[in-house]
């Protein structure tokens, strides 16, 4: 068949100037490695957020003062209103307020920086907290100096020679706070979680020891199959009435957390797209340049062969076959290259990696439209040429 | 699809029939007048030679005759059939079945062997591979060259290029074989061998030949002689 014999001597002429189809060959695969390694890495970053945010789970609602602090009515939130969205929100099943602050912990000689946070018993319910030994804080400690630790916190406690946390003590600002509970870790093989490197007191013994521990965020997991967001307009009544105004005041679901970082994502896949086109491109110009030169040389070639009775059409396949073999090939080792390059970042960044079928085709896809858009305008030219000159090869 | 075997045996038209073909190229301001209208016809089985010095309008009257190049006006029929105003497709086809070149420069493909190169035409008919080269073959034995198969082109000599290139006409068994100075190239002993090869394929098997050319003494050997002077035909049309 006319198309078995072109795809034949298309691979020959290839084959014929090794050293320059091996360039324009190196020229594609990085384009393609570019781009595949570009959707590839945009796509386990989308996996990877959206995995974070479902395994917090979207029946999360966020207490927040977005403006600072004369936009507020003057006050930051409090107790009380945690209390009051605990009593009068019908669709919240837990309510979280924490005040985090920081500052120089010490067990024995030893010290370090450390994150602390004062809450509630509900905090534990609202982050799905697991703990590995001892208890939680409990309503009963309010006030007292009581601390459970993150599993990072115990490695270290372990590092500095207490071997087992529960009944240990740490002092934190001159005061010697008893632990009574370790964490197990929260984080999960894709990366570390705060809460592991972080010191839990009670709420009260917080605000009390420190100045700046204020309230902020509030926390609320909602009740089982109640729209978050009708949760959150609940929530958020509740709170423009003891504040007078809902200026300021930000009640935020993880349904507009996933919209919008749905968004960011799309704007994000939309640049690194656009990097691995500009490689793409100049792969594709290497593929135009080498056709034409190719055109240019095998002019006579082209003469004898409509002289034998090739059609402009024939001769239009054969330039054509010839580009997209080259950068079909140039597909293949682009595609190796870029999972292998999208691997390597993607351990780096701590994110899992996933075999993508869809930049597989993405990549052989484009690839062809490469050979043939790159491809199209040398054939052509070659199909155009007047039989009469191109046998005489001038 | 015109079987590439039927004969028009019982035609009474002529192979080749031109009418006032004229081919003016434009050169800038300049308009060349290569061919000034000439009418001729070639019979099946005719061996004719188209005689004439270099910017006499042969070449352009080959190309005319070859189907790689439309006339500026007149007429052109093959067997029949006007030809000139044919697109691209139906030309190629023409070219492809009812003529075979033969190229002064030989023009066989350097990277393809001496059978691939015969092959080539057949290639255009959407011939399958094997009876591509069973066709090959028995031309390649045909013009004497079957142990070259394998050969590339500068692996043989002249002469035998040149009759590789004649089997590669000759494969899709054409109506004409259209010879464009077919031994300027050559010495005279090769000369010789490939004249005689025409004339032997003339005889015994029928093929019609014109053979362009500057050099009388090739055109001696044909059976009519059409001699082209500055674009007009000045006797055996």
């Amino acid at each position: 068949m006319v198309l078995s014999a072109t795809a034949k001597e298309a691979v020959r002429s290839i084959w014929g100037v090794k050293q320059r189809s091996s360039l324009v060959v190196l020229g594609v695969s990085i384009g393609i490695g570019a781009f595949i390694a570009m959707v590839s890495l945009g796509e386990m970053v989308r996996a990877e957020s959206m995995r974070q945010i479902k395994e917090a789970g979207i029946d999360i609602i966020t207490v927040t003062f977005d403006l600072g602090p004369s936009r507020r009515g003057g006050r930051d939130l409090t107790i009380a209103d945690a209390e009051a969205i605990t009593r009068d929100a019908s669709l919240v099943k837990a309510v979280a307020p924490e005040a985090s602050f920081g500052g120089p912990a010490k067990y024995t000689n030893q010290t370090w920086w450390a994150n602390v946070k004062g809450v509630t018993a509900a905090y534990r319910e609202v982050f799905k907290l697991q703990v590995a030994s001892g208890r939680f804080l409990g309503d009963l400690d309010d006030l007292k100096r009581v601390v459970v630790v993150g599993s990072e916190v115990a490695n270290k406690l372990r590092d500095f020679g207490l071997s087992s946390p529960v009944d240990g003590a740490v002092t934190f600002q001159g005061q010697k706070y008893i632990i009574v509970g370790a964490l197990a870790p929260k984080a999960s093989g894709t990366g570390p979680d705060p809460i592991d490197d972080t010191i839990f007191i009670p709420l009260t013994t917080a605000q009390r020891a420190s100045t700046s521990a204020k309230i902020n965020p509030i926390t609320l997991r909602t009740k089982r199959e109640v729209p978050p967001r009708e949760a959150a307009r609940q929530v958020e009544t509740i709170m423009a009435e003891r504040l007078g105004s809902s200026e300021g005041l930000r009640v935020g679901t993880q349904e507009v957390l996933i919209r919008q970082l749905e968004e960011q994502m799309r704007l994000y896949s939309l640049l690194l797209g656009l990097i691995g086109s500009i490689s793409l491109l100049v792969g594709g110009i290497g593929i135009m340049n080498m056709m034409l030169v190719a055109v240019n040389e095998k002019r006579k070639e082209i003469g004898i062969r409509r002289a034998l009775g090739a059609r402009q059409l024939d001769i239009q396949l054969q330039f054509l076959c010839e580009s997209s073999f080259l950068s079909l090939i140039g597909s293949f080792i682009g595609i190796a290259l870029g999972m292998g390059a999208a691997r390597v970042a993607a351990k780096y960044a701590s994110l899992q990696a996933h075999f993508s079928w869809f930049a597989v085709l993405v990549g052989i896809g484009t690839a062809i439209v490469v050979g043939v858009f790159f491809g199209f305008y040398p054939a052509r030219k070659a199909s155009r040429l007047d039989p009469v000159l191109a046998l005489r090869g001038d | 699809m015109p079987s590439p075997e039927r004969k028009e045996a019982g035609s009474t038209e002529a192979l080749l029939r031109a009418i006032r073909l004229a081919r003016h190229f434009k050169l800038g301001p300049v308009t060349v007048r290569a061919l000034k209208g000439v009418s001729f016809q070639v019979q099946a089985g005719d061996f004719v030679a188209v005689v004439g010095g270099s910017g006499s309008g042969k070449s352009t009257l080959m190309n005319i005759v070859g189907l790689l190049d439309r006339p500026t006006s007149g007429e052109f029929y093959i067997e029949g059939k006007e030809v000139s105003q044919l697109n691209d497709r139906s030309l190629s086809r023409i070219r492809n079945q009812a003529i075979g070149f033969v190229f002064q420069s030989f023009h066989l493909l350097s990277r393809l062997t001496a059978a691939e190169n015969v092959e080539l035409p057949l290639i255009y008919q959407g011939v399958p591979a094997r009876e591509r080269r069973n066709r090959a073959l028995q031309l390649l034995e045909r013009v004497g060259l079957r142990d070259r198969e394998d050969h590339r082109p500068l692996q043989l000599s002249g002469g035998q290029q040149q009759r590789v290139a004649i089997a590669r006409a000759l494969v899709t068994r054409p109506r004409l074989l259209l010879a464009d100075e077919p031994t300027g190239a050559l010495d005279p002993a090769m000369t010789q061998d490939i004249l005689a090869l025409f004339t032997e394929l003339n005889n015994q098997d029928g093929v019609s030949i014109m053979i362009i050319t500057h050099d009388m003494k090739v055109a001696a050997r044909t059976k009519r002689v059409i001699r082209i002077q500055d674009g007009n035909i000045v006797n055996g049309s």
